[in-house]
């Protein structure tokens, strides 16, 4: 079982210097997301949504997949019920990792956790549980480098659809932008995947996002999160009883 | 009605993302669920990753070899510096270079 450090064993940053180490730290994963946010902003060009719409879609829902799809339901006319349902489902990752993140917060006022719920999101969370859990960044610290990471991240994924919008996503499609987005993907799970468990749970969850691609509501992500986590979980209690059995 | 929707969607997404930071408050998140929760950020990531690159238009498609080779190449040099910035350093001159030799 891990240990969570919900104390700081030592305070090591400054407001600021915690906060610039956040800027820093989800760098990667903005340069990842820029590339999506140009297509987004392009997809709102080439559809029947206003221009004002399609950006108040950016920050409103601040979740690139969901938004994509709402703004291709919407302009291919589908029923405003089945557009929300859809969208939700999608967004329905975002339970986990807001379970993940509120303990670290979890002695602050509430009106300060409704505030910091509000970026919740992939990249938040993959940047900032590993970065919580070395146990080095007290109340302030957490906080400071948690509000960082998100005014970068936010700021670039608005800038970026503004910028399609305006000018056209104009990269030639030999710059491979696309592939930015799953390569710093696939660096963050290099340098976090390590060990057996959650190696375990990383495989399940790639295998069942790709054999479950057609689960109703577009589903698929979820099942395969919350499966790759039942096979961590599973592993992780029976390697002790391995190791026991060898020694 | 778009306007609309937007702010439904917007709210309901929030509700997720501000759930558990109202629901935990200022109690500690109870031990049986800290392994699984470890594991959000693997399983997620890993998720993301096999809908990205094994899936087009709701179907399983396998992926081009050059990205496929660009994930491997990124995630070694990852594995062996540590360094999540390697990934696209390494990543997208691989595909450049795998895309000029006609792959």
């Amino acid at each position: 079982m891990r240990t969570v450090h919900l104390q700081p064993r030592s305070v090591a940053h400054g407001f600021g210097g915690a906060a610039f180490e956040g800027v820093r730290d989800i760098t990667p994963m903005v340069m990842g997301i820029v590339p999506f946010g140009l297509a987004i902003g392009a997809a709102i060009g080439a559809s029947s949504l206003t221009s004002a719409e399609g950006l108040f879609s950016g920050p409103v829902i601040l979740a690139g997949a969901a938004q994509l799809a709402t703004i291709q339901m919407l302009d291919g006319g589908t029923t405003p019920v089945v557009v929300i349902l859809s969208a939700v489902s999608i967004n329905a990752r975002i339970l986990l990792y807001s379970a993940s993140l509120a303990r670290w917060f979890a002695d602050r006022p509430l009106w300060q956790r409704l505030l910091l719920a509000l970026p919740v999101i992939d990249q938040m969370h993959f940047t900032c549980a590993p970065r919580f859990e070395r146990g080095d960044l007290d109340r302030s610290g957490r906080a400071a480098y948690y509000v960082g990471a998100a005014a970068w991240l936010v700021l670039a994924w608005v800038a970026s659809q503004i910028a399609a919008l305006l000018v056209g996503a104009g990269a030639p499609q030999a710059l491979r932008l696309d592939l930015a987005a799953p390569l710093a993907m696939v660096g963050l799970l290099a340098k976090s995947a390590t060990g057996r468990t959650p190696v375990v749970a990383a495989v399940t969850a790639g295998l069942v996002a790709t054999v479950g691609v057609g689960l109703p509501l577009h589903g698929s992500v979820l099942v395969a999160t919350l499966a790759g986590m039942l096979a961590g979980q599973a592993s992780a209690r029976v390697t002790p009883r391995a190791v026991e059995v060898s020694s | 009605m778009t306007w609309a929707v937007l702010v439904v969607i917007g709210a309901c997404t929030y509700g997720l993302r501000a759930s558990m930071f109202v629901a935990l408050g200022s109690r500690s998140v109870p031990e049986w669920l800290e392994g699984p929760l470890a594991l959000v950020g693997p399983a997620a990531i890993a998720a993301l990753l096999g809908s990205m690159l094994f899936t087009h238009d709701g179907a399983v498609s396998g992926a081009p070899l050059a990205d496929a080779v660009a994930v491997v190449a990124a995630f070694i040099v990852v594995r062996r510096t540590q360094n999540v910035m390697a990934a696209m350093a390494v990543g997208l001159p691989v595909a450049w270079a795998l895309a000029a030799v006609g792959f």
